[in-house]
């Protein structure tokens, strides 16, 4: 088979090309790819005039931080930065939408469950407070700055699929 | 003492230190996802000239974006930056930030009445 011939059937199998609306990445993350990736991304949010300069910055301040945060987690706490992850980033008509997805070892399962219960039980209001302790105090802020991101909805889930389990983000923000 | 510089790169940004003119700035992005490893040199470094420093000293730090990772640093470079400011020596912040930034000036404020030291903001026109 050619090579021709081998990236046709996988395109085939994948049903690539993805709609141009869409950047997508599933493989290792380590700190390195991440900020190769960012640049990308932000080219490919830079390219859509429906999302104007403020909200993008915003948007991509996000991105940045759930990125980072699989990188950070690869590099970190897995022993050789392969563990798979996913990052879907993709504009629709009236918003743009981030889906990352990443494996988590099954002992930081309930960890990871209790932070985050804290952090999204936290009333919006309360947030700003929350990221000036998290700030001062040298913690973990990064997901508090995407919650408290305007026009936007946050969803996260931990989910079993077979022995791996998968931490899963879904950002969503209107183009305003 | 010598002066302290690192060029800006894609995720990280331009620091021009001079350590007899006592001028400080920081400008571009920053995102990188080390941030430790970008920023510990540039705080060794301040906490150096901090301990040395007779002249009265400017900050200009003027940011595009900033990650949290980058924020918790610079707050330990602005605590390296502190004891000029409570010793009299002479500290003077200037905040830059895009207009409609709200990110990047609270960020700013928060820096400021956390530790304490005077910044000036100014609010670049886009």
């Amino acid at each position: 088979m050619s090579e021709i011939e081998i990236i046709k059937e996988r395109k085939q199998l994948f049903g690539l090309p993805l709609q141009e609306n869409e950047v997508e990445f599933w493989g290792p993350i380590d700190y390195d790819f991440s900020d190769s990736f960012l640049n990308m991304g932000n080219a490919f949010l830079s390219s859509y005039s429906k999302l104007g300069y403020s909200k993008r910055k915003k948007f991509f301040t996000a991105f940045v931080e759930l990125v980072q945060n699989i990188a950070k987690y690869n590099e970190t706490e897995t022993e050789n930065n392969y563990s798979h992850s996913f990052v879907n980033l993709k504009m629709l008509d009236d918003k743009v939408s981030l889906v990352t997805a990443n494996q988590i070892d099954a002992k930081h399962v309930e960890i990871v469950n209790a932070k985050f219960k804290e952090i999204f039980s936290t009333p919006k209001d309360k947030l700003p407070e929350k990221y000036k302790t998290a700030l001062m105090n040298g913690e973990s802020l990064g997901l508090v700055m995407v919650r408290s991101l305007e026009d936007s909805t946050l969803e996260w889930d931990v989910v079993k699929e077979g022995e791996e389990n998968w931490l899963i983000f879904k950002l969503q923000m209107s183009y305003g | 003492m010598d002066n302290f510089e690192i060029k800006p790169y894609l995720q990280t940004p331009e620091v021009r230190f001079n350590a007899t003119s006592g001028k400080m700035l920081i400008s571009g992005k920053s995102y990188p996802a080390d941030a430790i490893e970008f920023y510990q040199p540039v705080i060794a470094w301040t906490k150096k000239y901090v301990s040395e420093a007779k002249q009265a000293t400017e900050v200009v730090c003027d940011i595009e974006y900033l990650n949290s990772a980058s924020q918790k640093q610079l707050v330990e470079l602005f605590m390296a930056f502190k004891p000029l400011h409570d010793e009299g020596k002479g500290l003077q912040v200037k905040w830059k930030y895009e207009e409609g930034d709200d990110d990047i000036f609270s960020v700013g404020e928060l820096i400021e009445n956390e530790l304490g030291i005077p910044f000036l903001y100014e609010e670049m026109k886009l």
